[in-house]
């Protein structure tokens, strides 16, 4: 297809053509082009709807600031919304299409909303859907959901790869325009370690989009040439298509990478970067001058015109007129003229203008005078001047003064200055740690300026590094003074003077607002919805601010700005998300026996990031809970086999080990014989519970300490707490073991008959000579080295045998295949905790941060009164120890068919449920298989002495209540004969 | 008392059993049959443990986040932390010789079923890692036998390079699939 606005030159490649799609029409551009400067190529100004009054939009800017042309790319699950068309870089193949329309882009039905707009002014919805009450979340709020927002996702999975990474360097230069080059070039000469990054896929910046020169050669020629010279250097590396969109604490910049290495490589990837020093130049984003029907398709910025010509070969329009307040406005005329475009005249507000720089031929100029109208629907017809005069053309180039680009510089906190030079804000004196500004981003005027700060930047940076600096003197380049005269808003406007073009947001709005008494610009902003959005208002804060400060009666630096938060532009959740999805979304652990429990069938549960089996389905059973009643059943009948390697394991060593676990555990420790093991409670400074679990003496100065699974880094980290910080000189060694050992507890009556099988000859399993709460390291299976430990969490004979972990697998299996005579059965977490249930153990529930010894039937323990411990001053305060306070009991229905639930709160019989009759809750539940109906465990008040007592427990969530019998916790054998059978 | 032998014999089983995934001139594997020996100085041993390692390894101890070598380089010491050293080395009689060589200048754990290692060496090693791990492992920066602490996707991993383009990772036994997916994918992905 014909593309009748492309011109020849610029910096594509005319030599090969791409095709792509844009609402189902097939055109045709250039490597080199934008989605934007190829329609722009073929006239396609008309892309988009407006946000609000659905007005038609076209292509604006020609950088990542554009407000309207935000289009769908790719198609089906690969779409992606809301895509700026003047940042795609366009490929081959590549599908666009229009968004936010009802019916085809051309007459779009929401476009009554225009007629509307009257009604539907800023802050309408606050006001407007008031009444009736219920209508809101039924119908009004639906209602505007689906009007509102623009593109759509696919609502299907993304299937395009994403990734994250790290990323290093001395000096990270942001922008690789001309200031950004410079400081490149001098740091990456010192020898220092220099990132370039850049949004755009070619280095030079507004030097690829100008006529100007630099050392005599076209500036995109040096660009390009300096280029080439960093690339041979081995300590820069040069990031295209990578915006830093966020500015963080300790030199550290988020920047996001877009790639097109392949479909199954990461199309973008999130980069954290940590530099020493940052040099920003990020150069400056033009702004308009507000009009009424200022939005119309073909009205756009100077700048962008003046870069569709000279970088992309594209007139964007076949009469132009140029409405300007400053110099920079002529250098559009210029350019364009030189590329052989019509330019119908340049409008200048100021009635004064001091003479181009350049010889503009026959140029039309009009000083003095201003833009009070337009018209033409899809594509601008005609403008009307304020001196009445009618001009017919089809693209009006506005250039309203430039806007330093200041927002990373206020990602820490710093407020942006005001320059009377530029009549803008340029970054103030409170920058992120490390950071510098150069070029138009620190308000340079003149190309010569921009080159000599990035030069004086970027030798400051590496000066403060330690390099010397190697690169003193910038290129030449003719330079020409800009002017500027602010000239924000026409007076007196007929109909609305569009601010902010993406949200629709008028210069009605602005007054609208002020009115209403949201005067401060951080008011303003979320009142009207300027600013907001995927352009945060580039193009239009400046104008709104200097309407809010009209409206104030005040000056713009005193109406400030609104505060510039990362991201700086858009930030897909895919790039976020990086690759943490399906199976990399987080790590599991596996225990030993996992793929042995895997191919039985075994049902997993995770627990933090561990994989444990939680039942062991057998053939003919249909609801986990017959498997785990057979896993209980078995095991305390016959033998069962639990993998508990994910319990905690910490070694601790050395000569002050047993003071140092007297000092952690609110038991006594020291005088634990070697050889045997002791259960530990642990507590917090504040006299809670902390942790419990066994600690086994191996040596003198040898334990292992075992933590509960969820506890453990928790305890290591407490541990080496005390260990650094509070006894620094006590000579101890800490190391988790944790995954060193696999751990398998067995236990029921045959447990012993069955380790007979197992370990090696002159170790004595008997009673006497390995009783209750001893421990032993010894070989099992000819020669491999264990552990044991006599100890019982089921209530039952027990142990737990240890093995280095490469042998865990293997030791299931031998577990299995030598207790099978004996009917051993696996058993997983639900049964292991049905188990400590009826055997009154308490776990995570009863454990919960909240609940101090006494309150837990340990408050014997803590009775030492000659050492210290950590918890023991906090641990004897009244509220852990008070009458009143709740203590754990056991509970059963008063209806055996009853079902429990934990969380259900303990009222009296006659009490109604309310906060005050509260007397304590349910912690666990669980079905007994043992005794044939569910149990729990809970704290209620004074329960040791209501033992036999019925209340209520009360589930408001679930709307359920049962009555229910307080018993001991400890329901099964409450003498622990079988433990120590 | 049992006084014959059971019947029964367990076989080890490696975290990664025979894991290997190359892309280009890049191969990440396991490393198996690695002995890993935590010595723990005790208070006022330091010198003497010193002295031990210098008479029986030919080695200097070195500084934390650094490794030592054997001049044979059959053995690595890591500086792991104040006053706890790894031993790293492929003998079966590691820790037995460990125990008669340091005697009671060290207290010893042996670690080797606690960890996993993998290799990873190639051209593509550095980049690999550079999206997991916020160290700097630019050559200049993390030089050869240098280690550090980190993680890799929530994992803990502690990083040595051994040589050019080639280094280790080490973290724990039980997410050692998760973390060469994690790894095996990035390669790809980076390759």
């Amino acid at each position: 297809m014909n593309a009748p606005n492309r011109l020849r030159s610029g910096l594509i490649d005319h030599s090969q053509t791409l095709r792509f799609t844009f609402n189902g029409r097939t055109f045709t551009g250039h490597p080199g082009d934008t989605l934007a400067s190829a329609l722009l190529a073929h006239d396609i100004h008309h892309v988009a709807r407006s946000f609000k009054y659905h007005r038609p939009r076209g292509t604006f800017s020609a950088g990542p600031e554009e407000p309207n042309a935000l289009l769908t790319i790719g198609s089906g699950a690969h779409r992606r919304p809301n895509t700026r068309a003047t940042t795609v870089e366009l490929i081959d193949g590549l599908i666009a299409t229009s968004q936010h329309h009802r019916g085809p882009l051309r007459l779009d039905p929401m476009a009554i909303n225009d007629w509307l707009a009257p009604f539907i002014g800023a802050g309408f919805y606050y006001k407007t859907f008031m009444w009736p009450r219920s209508f809101w979340e039924r119908l009004y709020e639906p209602l505007i959901r689906h009007s509102a927002g623009l593109g759509a996702l696919s609502g299907e999975p993304d299937p395009d790869c994403y990734d994250t990474g790290y990323l290093h360097c001395d000096v990270l230069i942001i922008g690789a325009g001309g200031a950004g080059l410079m400081a490149a070039l001098a740091a990456g000469r010192s020898g220092a370690r220099v990132i370039v990054a850049d949004e755009d896929y070619l280095t030079g910046g507004r030097l690829n989009a100008e006529t100007m020169t630099v050392d005599e050669c076209p500036g995109s020629d040096w660009a390009a040439t300096v280029t080439a010279q960093l690339q041979s250097l081995p300590n820069v590396q040069i990031m295209l298509r990578t915006t830093v969109f966020g500015a963080y604490d300790h030199g550290i910049y988020g920047a996001v990478e877009h790639r097109r290495d392949g479909a199954d490589k990461p199309a973008q990837i999130l980069w954290r970067i940590y530099c020493r020093r940052a040099v920003l130049c990020s150069g400056a984003t033009e702004r308009p001058i507000a009009f009424a029907n200022n939005d119309r398709p073909g009205i756009m910025l100077a700048g962008a015109v003046r870069a569709y010509a000279n970088r992309w070969a594209v007139a964007c329009g076949r009469r132009i007129a140029i409405l300007t307040n400053n110099s920079d406005g002529y250098r559009t005329a210029k350019d364009l003229q030189a590329q052989g475009v019509a330019v119908s005249c340049v409008i200048d507000t100021r009635p004064a203008p001091p003479p181009p720089a350049d010889d503009l031929n026959d140029v039309r100029v009009i000083p003095g005078t201003w833009v009070t109208d337009t018209a033409g629907r899809r594509r601008l017809k005609r403008i009307t001047l304020s001196t009445g005069e009618r001009l017919a053309v089809d693209c009006l180039a506005v250039s309203g003064g430039w806007n330093p680009n200041v927002q990373l510089t206020c990602h820490q906190g710093g407020r942006p200055a005001w320059h009377d030079t530029i009549a803008a804000f340029a970054p103030g004196q409170s920058l992120p740690p490390g950071m510098q500004v150069a070029g138009a981003a620190q308000a340079a005027t003149s190309l010569g300026a921009v080159l000599a700060q990035g030069l004086t930047a970027g030798n400051a940076a590496i000066a403060d590094l330690g390099f010397t600096p190697r690169l003193m003197t910038p290129p030449t380049t003719p330079d020409a003074p800009f002017s500027i005269t602010p000239f924000w808003i026409t007076p007196s406007v007929k109909g609305r003077a569009w601010l902010d073009l993406q949200n629709d947001v008028t210069h009605k709005d602005i007054a609208i607002a002020h009115a209403e008494g949201f005067r401060t610009v951080e008011h303003l902003k979320r009142y009207t919805t300027l600013g907001m959005g995927t352009d945060q208002g580039k193009t239009a804060n400046g104008l709104a601010l200097a309407l809010l400060a009209q409206h104030n009666g005040t000056t713009i630096p005193a109406v400030g700005t609104t505060v510039f938060r990362p991201p700086y532009t858009p930030v897909t959740i895919g790039a976020l998300g990086g690759r943490t999805r399906g199976k990399q979304f987080k790590p599991l652990r596996l225990p030993p026996s996992h793929h042995w429990a895997k191919a039985q069938g075994a049902a997993f549960i995770e627990a933090g990031l561990w994989l444990r089996a939680r039942w062991f389905p057998k053939p003919g059973e249909t609801h986990w809970r017959q498997s785990v009643n057979r896993e209980v059943t078995q095991t305390r009948t016959a033998v069962g086999v639990c993998d508990v390697s994910t319990l905690g394991k910490i070694d601790i060593q050395g000569r002050d080990a047993p003071a140092f676990l007297e000092f952690v555990y609110a038991n006594r420790f020291a005088n634990l014989p070697v050889g045997k093991v002791r259960y530990g409670l642990m507590l917090r400074e504040d006299g809670t519970v902390m942790d419990d679990g066994t600690t086994a003496r191996l040596s003198e100065t040898r334990f292992i300490m075992t933590t509960t699974t969820a506890k453990a880094a928790e305890v290591f980290r407490h541990l080496e707490f005390v260990r650094q910080c509070l006894r620094p000189t006590w000579d101890v060694h800490l190391l988790s073991v944790t995954d060193a050992w696999a751990q398998y507890a067995v236990a029921g009556p045959q447990a012993r008959t069955l380790l007979q099988q197992l370990v090696d000859p002159g170790f004595d399993l008997s009673n006497a000579a390995f009783p209750f709460m001893a421990c032993a390291e010894l070989t099992l299976c000819a020669g491999t080295p264990a552990r044991l430990f006599r100890v019982s969490f089921s209530g039952e004979l027990a142990y737990e045998v240890a093995v280095p972990a490469r042998y865990g697998d293997s030791l299931m299996r031998v577990l299995m295949q030598a207790g099978e005579p004996w009917g051993v059965t696996a058993y997983g977490t639900e049964a292991l905790n049905v188990m400590r249930l009826e055997k009154g153990h308490a776990t995570g529930g009863e454990l919960n941060g909240q609940t101090g010894a006494h309150q837990l039937g340990l408050g014997a323990l803590l009775a030492r009164k000659h050492s210290d411990f950590i918890g023991k001053t906090l641990s004897a305060r009244p509220g852990l120890n008070g009458p009143d306070v709740p203590r754990l009991m056991g509970f059963f229905p008063v209806e055996t068919r009853d079902t429990l639930t934990a969380g259900a709160h303990f009222i009296a019989i006659d009490d109604t449920a309310t906060l005050d009759n509260d007397q304590g809750w349910m912690s666990s539940v669980a079905y007994s298989p043992t005794l044939g109906h569910d149990i729990g465990l809970g704290f209620i008040r004074r329960g040791a002495e209501r033992q036999g007592d019925i209340v209520r427990a009360v589930d408001a969530v679930r709307a359920k209540e049962v009555r229910v019998r307080i018993v001991p916790p400890t329901m099964i054998d409450p003498e622990g004969a079988r433990l120590r059978g | 008392m049992v006084d014959t032998l059971p019947q029964y014999r367990l076989n080890a089983r490696d975290a990664l059993p025979g894991f290997v995934c190359t892309v280009g001139d890049t191969t990440l594997r396991a490393i198996a049959d690695l002995r890993i020996i935590s010595l723990a100085v005790p208070a006022d041993r330091q010198t003497a443990f010193e002295r031990a390692i210098q008479t029986s390894y030919h080695m200097a101890a070195p500084r934390i986040g650094h490794a030592a070598v054997t001049p044979d380089q059959g053995i690595r010491l890591i500086g792991a932390a104040a006053e706890h050293y790894l031993l790293l080395g492929a003998a079966e009689d590691l820790p037995l010789h460990a125990v008669s060589a340091l005697g009671d200048t060290a207290l010893l754990t042996d670690q080797s079923d606690n960890w996993v290692i993998l290799s990873l060496s190639g051209t593509l090693s550095r980049y690999v890692l550079s999206r997991f791990c916020m160290l700097d492992l630019h050559p200049d920066v993390f030089l050869l036998y240098q280690y550090a602490s980190t993680r890799i996707e929530h994992i803990t991993a502690h990083i040595m390079r051994i040589g050019e383009n080639h280094y280790t990772i080490q973290s724990p036994r039980s997410s050692a699939e998760s973390l060469a997916h994690a790894l095996e994918n990035a390669l790809k992905l980076v390759g």
